[in-house]
């Protein structure tokens, strides 16, 4: 293991470096990603990137125009719920009541892993007559 | 014949009550003719709502305009097939043809188990003719059979939107998916109520619970190709509240099939597999309480009605009933033995079941969210992709990586010698994880890609491994690998359907990240490019059929050294008020080309909306492969007759050579039974 070691560090810093050189993403992209944070008002349950109806086609018209001025997602998405109120929000944002949905995931699945672990996570030493049976 | 369909139900709905009634009377004195007259009265329940779903298939099929649900839901013109699948297109006739499934397989689950396990299947029989009894309750409200004062000439039609071959299909899918659930679910309860909680029941509901789990996961993929052929909003999920509902227990019945593997294996997670069924069958019901009642806002705005009240209760009385069995029993399931180790294949089982759970909780709180927000005042919410990308992308992740680690580490409990197994996958994911930093731009993408490697690296590592057994018996690697398949079918399948996870995988992560779109207004002879492709608009073409208004627009795919035609259609429906896209979709590995006309002038302009979604085909290939790998694992196996059975050693037919391959021939099985005769343990012939 002793020689893989300089490699796997060499392996790690390529792919840290070539993280570095990830781009923004481009109009099309940003476009997308505002519109399916946003719901269609007028149809039911489609975000504005799902959705197919006119008003839509509008709004991501709008996002476009927004973007293109130099906007932030941000502001564009803050634009919206100015004009639509919060309902047009495709989930409920990170603040307040919010939390009880967003920090949900993490609470059930880290709490199931915490208790699997308190549970049956006490091992013996390892020995290397340890290897369990194998198979069917 | 409708007014005998209606009298069928309501004295099928007696024959429920009765045969509950006789069951339980029955499997609690022991009087087994009372429970044998409970059974036999389920049966009449049966073909008393095969006469009902006769009936009205036959108004459907004959165009018997008094009846009010044939006027509402088929028409002279529609066409066969969709005048048999508008039984299950609306909500009085699906919950009749929901029945009738569930009365036809709870009959097919108790015939065997009857005579095998007595006192379980008459318990089992007594809760599904209760649950059957409830929906079949539903049926007499929703009278499907209601006539009209008088017969109109024509009816409204099927939906045009529903008039598709996955649209026939998609239905009774996810209906045979939640009605199979109640067989487990009735047994467990049995184990529950008479306290034998061994096994037994897993084994005698296994193929009821692979059923509908694989006819729950096929009605999902199903409806996903349907919206993506259909709907031309360019995907094929949309975390819509009744696609969630159907989710929710399929997630469920994952995570358990995978526990019942412990429990049959090691004896282990007794009381789990309990909750789990319980659990499954609870949130079927749940779903189908949101789809059936129009409680949430949904795209699935078929079914609203007045049974919410009863539903309502029907959920709680199940939940509370199922929890109080539960905890009733829990000092008996308590003491079943646990995990001796984290790292070792039963701790992999635990964390899959933890994921899996909390994955289907996640899904479960994002689609109830909006409700409880309303309850409490705070006017209307949505909860959508952005909440369940946030949640299914890392999940998905670790499911990935969990599958890989599962499939390396031994039962027990593993020691240095297994974990050197984890180099090979290792490297490979590290590998890929480079080739993908490098090309890619995302670093969700470059964890997926990482995953997926790391899965797959592992998985054919289980194949190598049984090929090399066959080199090493000298038969041969392609020997090996076949006889990996026909002495351990269940395992090996598994891994073939975990394969076809990881292709879905693929497919679901690039064309979620990499999807590419585009709006554009055209006049013929105009073009506009995406991606590496050319759109070219030649004009339009309007005709139209008995129903509906059709424009098709003719356009030319131009792509390196190819010209495709493409032709999207808009459809008017003046019935309905009703417009259907049909999106042109050129399918490859690589990409689909997805094109909808989204509407158009006088002068030929139209505005097109394309999408360049790369490997959507691995979706469904995926899904398929999955399905195989299930089937090939679950298909009933020709019971081997056990040749000698001594305690210590296998029974001669699943002897074992040393390095675990399945012996052959008799001689040489014969001479493994006496090696592990003569092993530490004593052996004694019984």
């Amino acid at each position: 293991m002793s020689r893989l070691g300089p490699l796997l560090l060499a392996l790690l810093a390529a792919v840290m470096g070539s993280g570095a050189a990830w781009g923004s993403p481009d109009l099309d992209e940003r476009v997308r990603a505002v519109a399916s944070r946003l719901m269609c008002p007028v149809c039911e349950g489609r975000t504005v990137a799902e959705s197919t109806s006119e008003l839509a086609a509008q709004m991501r018209a709008v996002i476009r125009e927004r973007l293109a001025r130099g906007e932030s997602e941000e502001a564009v998405v803050a634009y919206f719920v100015e004009r639509y109120g919060q309902s047009v929000l495709a989930a409920p944002p990170r603040a307040g009541a919010g939390w009880l949905l967003w920090l949900a995931p993490a609470v059930l699945v880290g709490g199931g892993a915490g208790y699997v672990v308190y549970r049956f996570g006490r091992r013996s030493p390892w020995s290397w007559a340890d290897d369990g049976e194998e198979e069917s | 014949m409708s007014e005998l369909g209606g009298y069928a139900a309501a004295l099928a709905l007696v024959a429920c009550g009765y045969a509950a009634a006789a069951a339980a009377c029955g499997a609690r004195t022991g009087a087994w003719r009372w429970a044998d007259s409970g059974y036999r009265s389920l049966g009449v329940a049966a073909g008393l709502l095969t006469v009902s779903v006769a009936a009205l298939l036959y108004a459907l099929v004959t165009h018997d305009f008094r009846v009010a649900y044939v006027v509402r839901n088929s028409s002279l013109a529609t066409p066969l097939p969709y005048r048999v699948s508008a039984l299950w297109g609306a909500q009085a006739g699906s919950l009749l043809f929901w029945s009738w499934l569930m009365a036809g397989v709870g009959c097919a689950a108790l015939r065997r188990q009857r005579r095998e396990h007595p006192q379980l299947a008459a318990w089992a029989s007594a809760v599904l003719a209760t649950v059957l009894g409830f929906f079949v309750f539903l049926v007499v409200i929703e009278q499907p059979f209601r006539t009209l004062p008088f017969a109109p000439g024509d009816g409204r039609g099927l939906m045009p939107l529903l008039e598709d071959p996955g649209m026939v299909l998609h239905p009774p899918l996810l209906y045979l998916g939640f009605v199979g659930l109640s067989v487990p679910y009735s047994f467990a309860v049995a184990a529950l109520l008479t306290g034998k909680l061994d096994a037994g029941w897993i084994t005698a509901t296994r193929t009821w619970t692979v059923v509908s789990w694989l006819s729950l996961g096929a009605g999902l993929v199903v409806g996903g190709w349907w919206a993506y052929r259909t709907l031309g909003w360019g995907g094929y999920w949309g975390w819509d509240p009744v696609e969630n509902a159907a989710l929710v227990p399929w997630l469920v019945s994952t995570a358990y099939l995978h526990s019942a593997v412990v429990q049959e294996r090691r004896g282990a997670f007794a009381a789990w597999n309990l909750a789990l069924v319980v659990l499954a069958f609870s949130t079927a019901v749940l779903g189908t309480f949101l789809t059936r009642t129009g409680l949430v806002v949904s795209v699935h705005s078929f079914a609203r009605s007045e049974i919410g009240p009863y539903f309502l209760g029907f959920v709680g009385v199940t939940l509370a009933a199922s929890l109080g069995l539960l905890v009733w029993r829990w000092e008996d399931l308590r003491g079943s033995p646990p995990v001796d180790d984290l790292l070792s294949r039963e701790g992999a089982f635990l964390f899959n079941n933890v994921l899996f759970l909390g994955f289907a909780g996640a899904v479960l709180v994002g689609t109830l969210y909006p409700l409880g927000v309303q309850a409490a005042g705070g006017g209307q919410v949505f909860v959508g992709p952005p909440y369940f990308h946030a949640v299914a992308a890392p999940v998905g992740v670790a499911l990935l990586v969990l599958m890989g680690v599962a499939v390396l580490l031994p039962w027990r409990r593993a020691g240095p010698r297994t974990l050197a197994r984890f180099r090979f996958p290792f490297f490979f994911a590290l590998l890929v994880a480079v080739a993908a930093g490098v090309g890619l731009r995302r670093p969700g993408v470059v964890a997926a890609a990482a995953a997926v490697a790391f899965a797959l690296g592992a998985t054919l590592n289980a194949f190598h491994a049984a090929g090399q057994a066959g080199v090493r018996t000298g038969r041969g690697y392609f020997h090996g690998l076949l006889e990996a398949f026909r002495g351990q079918r269940r395992r090996y399948g598994g891994y073939v359907a975990h394969l076809g996870v990881l292709v879905m995988a693929v497919g679901v992560v690039a064309s979620h990240a990499y999807v590419r779109e585009r709006e554009v207004l055209l006049r013929p002879g105009q073009s506009f490019s995406l991606g590496r492709y050319v759109f070219v608009h030649r004009g339009l073409e309007q005709s139209a059929t008995a129903l509906a208004d059709v424009t098709r627009a003719r356009v030319e795919l131009h792509e390196p050294g190819r010209v495709f035609p493409l032709q999207p259609v808009r459809l008017f429906y003046p019935r309905w008020g009703q417009v259907v896209t049909r999106p042109a979709i050129r399918s490859t590995l690589r990409d689909d080309v997805y094109l909808v006309l989204w509407s158009f002038q006088r002068d030929g302009s139209a505005t097109f909306r394309a999408w360049v979604n790369p490997m959507v085909r691995w979706v469904w290939v995926g899904a398929l492969v999955c399905g195989l790998g299930a089937v090939l694992a679950v298909w009933p196996q020709k019971k081997r007759r056990p040749v000698l059975l001594v305690d210590g050693a296998l029974p001669l037919a699943t002897a074992r050579t040393r390095d675990g391959y399945p012996a052959k021939g008799r001689r040489e099985a014969a001479r493994e039974v006496l090696r592990a005769l003569r092993g530490p343990r004593e052996g004694r012939v019984p």
